[in-house]
């Protein structure tokens, strides 16, 4: 019965391991928890009808994270004839989509991370790289970083990228919302250079109240939808459009689930496996067990009896068997006995003669 | 019942298992070295929009799938005490422990600071991602599989003391083993749900972990199947009297569980297309392929493996098994690199690189030159003499 | 021998149910998303509908198709179109007045099917006779009938051609049995039951709604039996002729085609130059605002069709369109009616359409659009009570005399902006040309003079959220740092800079609008 202690004993400890490690995750799973960003988190609002193609934001990028300088300068407008994205040394694009304006014009978009309110990399990630900051930036800690790239995976808009060329130390290249600069009261890099305004930067909360002041006063400007304010439960990146977002490559299908939800359920149902399957398990094995058991038992009475009986059937045949020979040791006697009496008569005949 | 000598024929160093291999091995060690001074780039085709390619559908995913023969077989023997399938016990622990370790040594190459391997353990947790649930579960049954293995180099060694220790230990491995089985091979489908925008709805289903669950057991039967074919008939000679009597047994009953899990497979696929309204999609280039993976790698194992079982036909049974294989890889890099990212344009699609291709043929090549290692000496496919199985 | 049997059960169970799945993921898979081609001509054949719920698809009807075939062969419209008791064409296939369900279809089948059996028979070109080739469920076309508006220059090319002779179309103007009008401008009665004074000639519209109403025609059954008919007998009679095929009429590339006379002579009817608008209710407590002088006249010369005003009938507005918002009016109140800022019939709709073009865009594409600026209500609403109208005139503003000696002499002809020189160098920025060509553009508009009422309002077009004046202020008295919490509307200098110019630029259509070396130089 040790054996069962033993198994009581890694339940507990089971369950108890799991009940500490997958909090969040059952958290999640509760039904009507619904993030809204941490209260004064900020954010940027990108009016794509305001952006004219002009990269200023790339530069300042590139500078301000002392980037290493790309091979075409940043006033080479030929870099839009093909799409871009982040890589190696580049955290931001900015994106030409020919002749899908209202009125047949070109629009241009910026790229970087959105930083979601519950951003799909930093549940992806397994050493917790990724935070949430109250101020809106989603940071990205290089020093524990493995290099699995699950979080590149994760992201529904496939927006980080990883250096791959890099063998000794790669990292994940991603905008970083410029959080050191927040901190110091400045404002990010490309919103700070955009000659148009069109990155506008403050408390997401304001930049919805301007997003929809927007639409309200040009409704003919404007497609009447924030995208980021509810895609995968929010972002702190928003955008404002004047023609459909699929076409500027802002993937509407993504659904307004936030993605730890996703994988709610399945972390959730960890712990249940972890406290029931073992039990369940030895139960069967005691259940076998058991049957093994009596089976051996049956056996061991069955063999028993027939031993039993057979010692009995053996017994009564050796009695048998001796009393025959009793008797017939008896009439041996007789016989022998006969015979010698017999030849004595003989003898003594013979003398007589 | 162990008259058995193990015979270790002397041959030459030079055969052609052994220059194959090493041949194998030799450029394995090249790749591995570009690898690892050269960065992911210069042996792969990953990139930002594909970051997990061959080495992950391939060597992690179908790998794990294929080495959960060690916890079908044992929960089997010592958990639901059907004995007869005894003898194979050890070659499918072996089996699932080199599986294992192909998926760790993989993923050194895969990630990209491989030293930095033990941090979500040592370093910082990241509890909300269901990778790490795998690692974690990954990590302590990798554990479990050395101590249950760890028995037959023991046994080699002559180290009584600790074996019988460790034999002792047997149920209670078991079932953490199963335990822990279910839960990372359910989480390796778990991650999957992470992008239902990148994943095409065939594929895609929030009974992902369910499938990856039923469709490793499968996998871990199919593979003790075929595994004991290919055994027989390299390794004959290794092989004890309970071992050869009892292989027909293993054949059919194995051969009758994994059919009636095919069979339950198959409808929860079906099921699962038609929760999520999803049958138009069946009549397209993806839908075609789809049905060709539950309908030929699926029902068609099923029906095979019935039939074989019930005119126990073995050679039929081995077949399917194979093909039980080749129909779990085909899920798997499916799932990974088919139906990932389906929506995005031809040319930022993945192909893998033929270096990928060449290290995962060296791993598995590792692997099997170490299963013929350790089956030539150590008692897997026969009873050590000094140690008598007390569970018989 | 057995296995064999098994293999063939296998491949054949494999088939079949392969079979099952596919056919079952076609009927529910998604149809093809081809483009349906757009024909003028097609109609769909659901009137059934009427009857109850169609059992099968709609037919795709190609008009055109049978007309040319039909005249190629020298046959007319009498084949599938009989004629009314009044001599015009019935619009209905093969029957005249309303019929149940079955004769309706049986009169289709019979006709139609007979029709093509018949071509059949004699070997000619001919259409389906079966079920599923005329009730098509993946259809090839879509109906797009252009609209067909009788625009005033339409109307002219049709009373040059008729000699002046109204009745010719307007036929509620003379009795068709006696011949004599039907009822004078007096008789008020008379026009309430229809008829048409003469010179008072209305719309076909005001009598032939989107239904028929009892015996009364629907607009359309009533224009194509009218137009048609009388297409069709001049061009018999050789004469110059409109269209007789729907695409003629229907297909926007043909109506490019209708003849344009230029300078199209004022519409006679006795309408006013000039009208004094104002809610109906002359007595109404609430009637306290400037009621509005409306020149009617000038308007008339802007639009090419009196519907895009009277878009029901050539009513006055407000006798459907009450304070309150009668039914009549679709409820809409009269107050909507004027001032919706989206509705192109309506005042202000309409305003705001022309403020698009490419000599207004430049200042009103920046202007919020959700409301109208307060300082234009007395634009106009602008009628004193008491005053008599002299010579019907309105008070109209008319800025044109106002001379640039006068009111632009002090702007200066160039500023170099250098509050932000940092890469580049100051930029150049001719505001007198500007300004100049705003007033030019403005100038050549008499909504806009009206509107703007002087020239300092063309100031505010960038000196704007400031009051109206000579010297306005500088942007940089408002506009400097970014992002201002208090203010978050408002943009930095930089983007104030940026979004004014580039955004004008942009909205008058000025090639390359975003090339920064226009405005300034880079710095070495």
């Amino acid at each position: 019965m040790d054996k069962s202690r033993r198994q009581f004993l890694k339940i507990l400890t089971g369950t108890t391991v799991a009940a500490t490690v997958v909090p969040k995750a059952a958290e999640a799973a509760s039904a009507n928890k619904h993030f809204e960003g941490y209260p004064d988190g900020l954010g940027v609002l990108h009016d794509t009808t305001r952006c004219i193609g002009c990269r200023q934001c790339e530069e300042a990028c590139n500078k301000v994270n002392d980037l290493p300088k790309p091979e075409k300068p940043f006033s080479d407008k030929f870099v839009f004839e093909q799409k871009r994205r982040s890589e190696t040394g580049v955290f931001t694009v900015v994106n030409r989509y020919d002749g899908v304006g209202p009125n047949g014009e070109d629009v241009f978009r910026k790229f970087q991370c959105n930083h979601c309110l519950e951003p799909a990399c930093g549940n992806a990630c397994f050493v917790n790289a990724f935070k949430k900051t109250k101020e809106g930036a989603v940071t990205y800690d290089a020093s524990v970083c493995v290099g699995c790239r699950f979080c590149l995976l994760a992201c529904p808009w496939s927006l980080p990228a990883y250096e791959y060329d890099n063998a000794y130390s790669p990292v994940v290249v991603r905008c970083t919302l410029c959080r050191p600069r927040v901190l110091e009261g400045k404002l990010p890099g490309c919103v700070e250079a955009c000659p148009m305004e069109a990155l506008t930067f403050g408390k997401r909360e304001d930049l919805l109240k301007i997003a929809r002041d927007r639409i309200k006063k040009h409704p003919d400007r404007y497609i009447d939808h924030i995208f980021g304010e509810n895609e995968i439960g929010g972002t702190s990146w928003m955008y404002l459009s004047a023609v459909d977002f699929n076409k500027l490559e802002l993937n509407t299908n993504v659904g307004t689930t936030p993605t730890p939800k996703f994988t709610a359920g399945a972390l959730g149902a960890v712990p249940m496996i972890v406290g029931l399957w073992p039990v369940f398990l030895t139960g069967v094995w005691a259940m076998n067990k058991r049957k093994e058991k009596i089976a051996a038992d049956e056996k061991a009475t069955a063999v028993a009896a027939a031993v039993e009986q057979a010692n009995a059937e053996a017994d009564e045949k050796l009695k048998a068997a001796q009393e025959k020979a009793n008797k017939a040791k008896e009439k041996a006697i007789d016989a022998a006995v006969k015979k010698a009496l017999k030849d004595a008569e003989k003898a003594l005949a013979e003398e007589k003669a | 019942m162990s008259e058995h000598v193990a015979v270790v024929e002397k041959r030459g160093l030079i055969t052609p298992f052994n220059v194959i291999t090493g041949l194998i091995i030799i450029g394995g060690l090249i790749l591995t070295v570009m690898r690892f001074t050269g960065g992911l780039s210069s042996v792969t085709n990953l990139d930002n929009y594909n970051p997990w390619g061959f080495w992950i559908g391939f060597d992690l995913l179908a790998g794990v799938a294929l080495a959960a023969g060690g916890y079908t077989t044992s929960a089997a023997v010592y958990i639901f005490g059907m004995k007869k399938y005894h003898a194979a016990v050890r070659p499918a622990i072996l089996t699932g422990f080199l599986g294992y370790s192909l998926v760790v040594v993989a993923l050194l190459y895969d990630v990209g600071r491989p030293l930095r391997l033990p941090y979500p353990f040592l370093v910082q947790q990241g509890p909300t991602s269901v990778m790490f649930e795998v690692a974690a579960c990954v990590g302590l049954y990798l554990t479990v599989l050395f101590l249950e293995f760890s028995n037959a180099p023991l046994e080699w060694l002559g180290i009584k003391k600790v074996a019988r220790i460790i034999s002792k230990l047997t149920i209670v491995l078991t079932i953490f083993g199963v335990v822990l089985s279910t839960l990372h091979q359910s989480s390796l489908g778990a991650m999957y749900l992470m992008v239902p925008a990148k994943l095409h709805p065939l594929w895609y289903s929030s009974f992902l972990p369910v499938f990856f669950f039923v469709s490793s057991m499968i996998a871990g039967l199919s593979m003790v199947i075929f595994e004991s074919a290919i055994s027989h008939k390299y390794f004959h000679h290794m092989m004890d009297e309970e071992h050869k009597k009892t292989a027909d047994q293993l054949v059919f009953g194995f051969g009758k569980a994994a059919s009636a899990l095919l069979a339950g497979y198959f409808a929860i696929k079906l099921i699962g297309v038609s929760l999520d309204h999803n049958w138009g999609y069946l009549n397209s280039g993806y839908g075609y392929w789809f049905l060709l993976e539950i309908l030929g790698f699926v029902l068609l194992p099923c029906i095979c493996y019935a039939i074989g079982v019930r005119e126990k036909n073995k050679r039929l049974i081995q077949i399917t098994a194979a093909w039980t294989v080749v129909g779990i890889i085909l899920n798997r890099l499916n799932i990974s690199l088919v139906a990932f990212n389906y929506h995005l344009p031809d040319e930022l699609r993945y192909v893998p690189h033929w270096m990928e291709i060449c290290i995962s043929i060296f791993l598995v090549t590792l692997a099997v030159v170490a299963f013929k290692f350790i089956v030539t000496r150590m008692p897997i496919f026969f009873e050590h003499p000094d140690f008598p199985d007390p569970h018989h | 021998m057995k296995n064999r049997n098994n293999s063939v059960f296998l491949m054949c169970f494999g088939l079949a149910l392969l079979a099952l799945v596919l056919s079952f993921a076609s009927a529910c898979g998604d149809s093809d998303s081809r483009i349906l081609k757009e024909r003028a001509d097609l109609l769909i054949l659901d009137g059934m509908k009427i009857h109850g719920e169609l059992e099968r698809a709609p037919v795709q009807f190609k008009h055109d198709n049978h007309t040319l075939r039909l005249e190629a062969e020298g046959q007319g419209c009498s084949v599938c179109h009989l004629a009314n008791e009044n001599g015009t064409r019935s619009i209905r296939f093969m029957r005249i007045g309303d019929v149940s369900g079955k004769q309706q279809m049986e009169i289709y089948h019979n006709y139609c099917i007979g029709c093509h059996q018949q071509r059949l028979d004699l070997d000619k070109d001919s259409g389906p006779v079966t079920c599923g080739d005329c009730h098509k469920n993946d259809p090839e076309y879509i109906a797009a009938q252009a609209k067909i508006g009788f625009s005033k220059t339409i109307h002219y090319n049709h009373i040059k051609a008729m000699n002046y002779n109204c009745v010719t179309c307007h036929h509620e103007t003379l009795d068709q049995n006696t011949g004599k009008p039907r009822c004078d401008k007096a008789d008020a009665e008379a026009i309430a039951n229809n008829c048409q004074p003469s010179g008072y000639e209305t719309s076909c519209r005001d009598c032939h709604m989107e239904k028929a109403i009892e015996n009364r025609s629907s607009i359309r059954d009533a224009s194509h039996a009218m137009c048609i008919d009388c297409h069709q007998k001049r061009g018999e009679d050789s004469l110059k002729t409109g269209p007789v095929i729907c695409s003629d009429c229907h297909d926007r590339n043909k109506q490019i085609l209708f003849k344009k006379p230029g300078k199209v002579p004022r519409l006679k009817r006795y309408q006013p130059d000039k009208v004094i608008i104002g809610s109906g209710n002359v007595t109404d407590e609430l009637n306290r605002l400037a009621k509005v002088e409306f020149n009617h006249l000038a308007h008339e010369n802007a639009v090419e069709n009196c519907h895009n005003c009277h878009h029901g009938q050539m009513n006055k507005c407000n006798s459907c369109h009450t304070t309150k918002g009668d039914i009549k009016g679709g409820r809409i109140t009269l107050e909507q009616s004027m001032h919706a800022m989206n509705e192109k019939g309506s005042c202000v709709g309409c305003h705001n359409v022309k403020k698009k073009e490419k000599d207004c865009a430049g200042c009103h594409d920046l202007m919020p659009k959700h409301e109208m600026p307060k300082s234009s209500c007395t634009s106009c609403h602008n009628h004193h009570e008491n005053e008599v109208l002299a010579n019907n005139k309105v008070h109209d503003n008319d800025t044109a005399t106002q001379t640039e000696d006068s009111l632009f002499k002090n702007i200066p002809e160039q500023i170099d902006i250098s509050q932000l020189e940092a890469k580049f160098d100051a930029a150049r920025f001719p505001h007198k040309k500007i300004i100049l060509a705003l007033k030019s553009g403005a100038d050549k508009s008499k909504l806009a003079t009206h509107f703007h009422g002087d020239d300092e309002t063309l100031c505010m077009g960038c000196h704007h959220h400031s009051p109206k004046g000579t010297s306005p202020p500088a942007c940089i008295s408002c506009h400097n740092k970014p992002f201002d919490e208090k203010d978050l509307n408002r943009p930095g200098l930089l983007g104030a800079y940026h979004q004014q110019c580039i955004g004008c630029h942009k909205s008058i259509g000025m090639k390359n609008p975003t090339d920064c070396a226009v405005c300034h130089t880079e710095k070495k």
